[in-house]
């Protein structure tokens, strides 16, 4: 009986739910039912944005086909089927004398850095985010602003000072060192938002569970987290594709070649087989795309309604 | 909510400790560093002005200077011009959702995507054969002989990958905030006597300018700090064609391991970032925290 | 300009805004489009305004369909709920702005600007931007810039809504002087019955997208053709009471297990041709129950009073008996106390309505 949820709960979370889907509602019909719409400055539109993004859709197509063939006209239409451009699951690769190193434990490499940077990203975002947005006491506004004008600032200038700064505290060459470099320069951001997912729940809505006969965990695990949770998706998602795709603090900050991971693996390939062997490249390429090709076959429309205001590039 | 203090630190603990480490450290370390001329050694050897007045001999330093101008004016033109175009496109000239949907959709993938692969996938359209996706094109429509844009073009190069980068943060920004525009302005231009154009030109144009204003700060900051993609494909290369600001300061520092000195070229940077985002954040942050303190 | 919506149906994925409404506004009158908020008022005002297509039906502006005509071709103004000022242009310019559209010169549009400014007393604004006005201003702002390049027709959308309850009941007035003076063909959405009655030559009640009544404003309060139409007009709404009717001894009753009321003589030959209804309901509007402490006819004895609400001049009282509720408005003087036994008598008249369809049954089918 205890866990049951109190009554009267359910009824704040549908309110909101129900507010926002009419939102997208209304803004769905945008024109289309216009007397004045000019369906050929629609079809104009649709031309030119077929034409724009043609790089875009042409240029991952090609990297799916051409890493499952051997031959393509124009480097475009596959000719034959093979999987030998695959060969680096199953045996290391050669260039010339080099013998490049298996690509798993690269793969785990990334993994974990991923996942580091994911988890305490959003431990420390949520800790902060919460404490920005709940409690009051001197020096809030000053964080809050620091919070924002670092959030704009680009850490990459301070690539060289990071550089002493890590060698100085011995995480030079290791990738906890790259995670945290990692985590620093997007916390800011990242506690921004969660900032935001808190100030956007209600005080009246913490206050009404705590009437509806919640305790503070209560209100915790069934009024602010479910609010919180696409929140936190979010920022799980981008961290860890932004680990997942990191290639500058490691091309800078690791030497050992055991402690890369595929961004720079890849690198170093592509210095290699550049105008050589597209097919090897495209499948290493492939192969290192996939968490970000589930990602966003399964998240993109929620994505996409959630504008990320400030996310570096 | 009262709290004390030590429980506050409990929750902003590890945020301050980060920022304190890997920004405002920095941040001195730069100033100071740019004072010495340290190497590999990382040995501290103060040599006063002499790195500065070391760039300001240099022609290389003006040419390079001028590059990043250039690059920076071109691409943000290319990035904000596309944005704008591609979320006037999915929002205003569509009727149908899913089209505007998949187009959306399409421009977000290149951000999502890791560095190296986005790089690899400009080199194969760029390809100096007839391999490559545009020398096709060009193919198609009759042209023999493939160009070689890297050594031909190689600001175009870099100005068209990050300028693809670009547009899809813009695109995202710019068509929430057309999305946002309530639909009884259009309707009332329209009455008005407004036709297409007009409704964008006099309508939505300026509706959006405090957005349009904020991508093209944003986007002129990072831009002068995005050096990943012009690293991995062209290297500065050739010839120091596409070599920009920061850029150069990295090959100081991190090529020819020349510390003092690429510290010195980051201070610019670092100053402008410093301007940049004060300027952003009265404009900008300063406003929307004023909102959320309000509606408290 | 004469306006006719004819088989006019709009339909938005499975929802029908619109359905099948036909109405025809004459020249130079002010017609109301009435309902509850969702029952398509403001679809069908956009349809006229040419801003949505009807999925059927035809549009007539004067002898013409104009179904495919944009907006800007209509001659219309157009004054939303929002107003719809361009937040990033002044007062003169917003009202300048479809002039502009249309290529006038500059002379021209000055003193079209001025013109219509001074009519609508906003000579003082012009240099304001939209967000430094009242409430009031705005909207005399958004009727101006409908208003400016002298439009055929007036569309409103709910023009009052926004104000304070003041300065409504003061501007409603304003609007219906204008509108008279220029003798535009005007069309008026609300979804408030007083407004609508003061304002309307005629009123066209909607619900659920479906035209329920077009008819005066006298004709919508002495002869509701049904009950959607008899409880949304007047306020306090009609009283409405369950029950049958019956002949006894020549003499019509309606009853039910509480009361029993004798129904006047000229009803009966109304009823008469509809002999088969026997479930009816009975209403009568609060402003003609009387109530009295003395006993007079046997049907009316002891109602209870159950609470008395001020309504300024009058009081609101509730009266029961069984399961049977009245309310009744009466002067203060009475100074009825809760739990006192009345009288009532009915002053004015008594509808019936059937049962099942709603229709009033002493209308002419
Ligand atoms: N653009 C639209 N898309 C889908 N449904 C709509 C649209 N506009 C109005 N509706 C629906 O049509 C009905 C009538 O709406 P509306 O004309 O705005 O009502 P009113 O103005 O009388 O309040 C409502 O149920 C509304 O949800
Ligand atoms: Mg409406």
């Amino acid at each position: 009986m205890k866990d049951k949820r109190p009554q009267g709960l359910a009824k704040h979370k549908v309110g909101i739910k129900s507010k926002r889907e009419k939102r997208g509602k209304r803004a769905q019909e945008v024109r289309g039912e216009a007397v004045t719409f000019s369906r050929r400055n629609e079809i104009i539109s649709t031309i030119i944005m077929t034409i724009i993004s043609i790089p875009i859709f042409l240029s991952y197509l090609w990297l799916f086909l051409s890493s499952f063939s051997a031959k393509m006209w124009h480097g475009l239409i596959p000719l034959s089927f093979t999987l030998h451009n695959w060969r680096f699951l199953w045996e290391p690769i050669k260039f010339g004398a080099v013998m490049h190193t298996s690509i798993w434990p690269i793969t785990l490499n990334t993994l974990l850095l991923a996942f580091a940077v994911t988890f305490f990203e959003v431990l420390i975002s949520t800790l902060s985010g919460y404490a920005l947005s709940r409690f009051r006491f001197k020096g809030r506004v000053v964080i809050q602003g620091m919070t924002m004008i670092l959030h704009a600032f680009p850490g990459v200038a301070l690539l060289i000072a990071i550089y002493y700064v890590l060698y100085t505290i011995r995480l030079l060459d290791t990738l906890w060192g790259v995670m945290l470099v990692k985590i620093a320069l997007e916390i800011p951001m990242s506690t921004n938002i969660v900032k935001g997912f808190f100030d956007n729940i209600p005080w009246d809505v913490e206050w009404s569970s705590f009437v509806d006969g919640c305790n503070r965990w209560q209100t915790w695990r069934y009024v602010i987290l479910p609010l919180l949770k696409p929140g936190i998706a979010a920022i799980s998602l981008f961290s860890f594709l932004s680990g997942w795709g990191e290639f500058l603090y490691i091309y800078t900050f690791i030497f050992t070649s055991k402690k890369q991971t595929l961004a720079t693996f890849l690198n170093s390939l592509v210095g290699e087989f550049k105008f050589v062997d597209y097919g090897l490249l495209s499948a290493v390429a492939t192969f290192y795309m996939i968490p970000t090709l589930l990602f966003f076959i399964f998240t993109q429309k929620a994505l996409l309604q959630m504008s990320f205001g400030g996310r570096k590039a | 909510m009262e709290v004390k203090t030590s429980s506050i630190m409990g929750f902003l603990g590890p945020f301050l400790l980060l920022v304190l480490a890997f920004y405002f450290v920095p941040v001195i370390l730069t100033v100071i560093l740019s004072y010495t001329s340290m190497d590999y050694k990382l040995s501290w050897d103060f040599v006063g002005f002499s790195n500065f007045e070391h760039f300001l001999t240099q022609s290389l330093t003006y040419k390079i200077l001028l590059t990043t101008l250039i690059y920076v004016a071109l691409t943000l033109i290319f990035n904000v011009g596309i944005a704008f175009l591609l979320a006037l496109m999915t929002t205003y000239f569509t009727t149908h959702e899913n089209t505007a949907m998949f187009f959306r959709a399409i421009w977000l993938l290149p951000r999502l995507t890791p560095v190296v692969v986005y790089c690899l996938l400009w080199m194969w359209i760029f390809e100096p054969t007839q391999y490559g996706l545009f020398n096709t094109i060009l193919s198609l429509f009759g042209k023999s002989s493939s160009i070689d844009w890297f050594s031909a073009y190689p600001m175009g190069v870099i100005v068209f990958a990050n300028g693809f980068i670009g547009a899809s943060f813009g695109m995202v920004t710019f068509s929430s905030a057309i999305k946002s525009i309530s639909r009884d302005y259009i309707w009332s231009a329209q009455v008005d006597g407004a036709g297409d154009w007009q409704i964008v030109r006099r309508i939505i144009v300026p509706m959006i300018k405090w957005e349009v204003m904020y991508i093209f700060i944003w986007q002129t900051l990072s831009l002068l700090n995005s050096y990943v993609y012009i690293l991995i494909l062209t290297d500065g290369g050739p010839l120091h064609e596409t070599e920009v600001w920061s850029l150069y300061s990295y090959h100081k520092a991190f090529k020819y391991m020349e510390f003092g000195n690429g510290a010195a070229l980051s201070l610019l940077l670092v100053i402008i970032g410093i301007v940049f985002t004060f300027i952003g954040w009265k404009i900008f942050g300063f406003r929307r925290m004023m909102g959320q303190e309000v509606s408290r | 300009m004469k306006v006719l919506l004819d088989n006019i149906t709009k339909i938005f994925g499975r929802i029908i805004a619109v359905n099948n409404l036909n109405l025809e506004i004459d020249d130079g009158k002010l017609v109301v489009l009435l309902g509850p908020s969702g029952c398509g008022k403001s679809t069908t005002l956009l349809m006229i305004a040419g801003i949505y297509r009807p999925t059927e039906g035809e549009i007539w502006f004067g002898d013409k369909v104009v179904n495919d005509l944009p907006p800007r071709d209509r001659k219309i103004g157009l004054v939303f709920q929002s107003y719809a000022l361009y937040p990033h242009m002044t007062v003169f310019e917003n009202i300048a702005f479809p002039l502009r559209l249309k290529k006038e010169n500059k002379e021209e549009i000055n003193r079209k600007v001025r013109e219509i400014s001074e009519f609508l007393e906003i000579n003082e604004l012009l240099e304001r931007k939209p967000i430094q006005l009242s409430g009031g201003q705005q909207q005399r702002v958004a009727v101006a810039r409908a208003l400016v390049k002298s439009p055929d027709i007036l569309l409103l959308d709910e023009p009052l809504s926004n104000l304070d309850a003041k300065l409504r009941v003061m501007m409603r007035s304003e609007l219906k002087k204008m509108q008279m003076r220029l003798g535009i063909t005007t069309i008026f959405v609300t979804h408030d019955q007083s407004e609508a009655m003061t304002v309307a030559d005629k009123i066209a009640v909607i619900k659920n997208g479906v035209l329920q009544q077009y008819s005066s404003s006298d004709e919508l309060y002495d002869l509701p053709r049904n009950i959607f139409v008899a409880t949304f007009i007047g306020s306090p709404p009609m009283n409405i009471i369950e029950g049958s009717i019956q002949y006894e001894g020549g003499n019509l009753f309606f009853l039910n297990p509480d009361v029993r009321f004798s129904l006047p003589k000229d009803l009966e030959f109304v009823l008469k041709q509809k002999r088969n209804t026997k479930d009816v309901l009975f209403g009568v509007r609060p402003e003609d129950v009387n109530i009295s402490m003395k006993e007079t006819t046997q049907d009316s004895i002891s109602w209870i009073i159950d609470m008395v609400e001020m309504m300024g001049r009058e009081l609101l009282v509730t009266l029961s008996r069984g399961k049977t509720i009245l309310k009744t408005l009466i002067d203060r003087e009475h100074s009825p106390s809760i739990g006192d036994r009345v009288n009532i008598e009915f002053s004015g008249r008594v509808f019936l309505f059937d049962k099942e369809s709603g229709k009033n049954l002493l209308c002419e089918e």
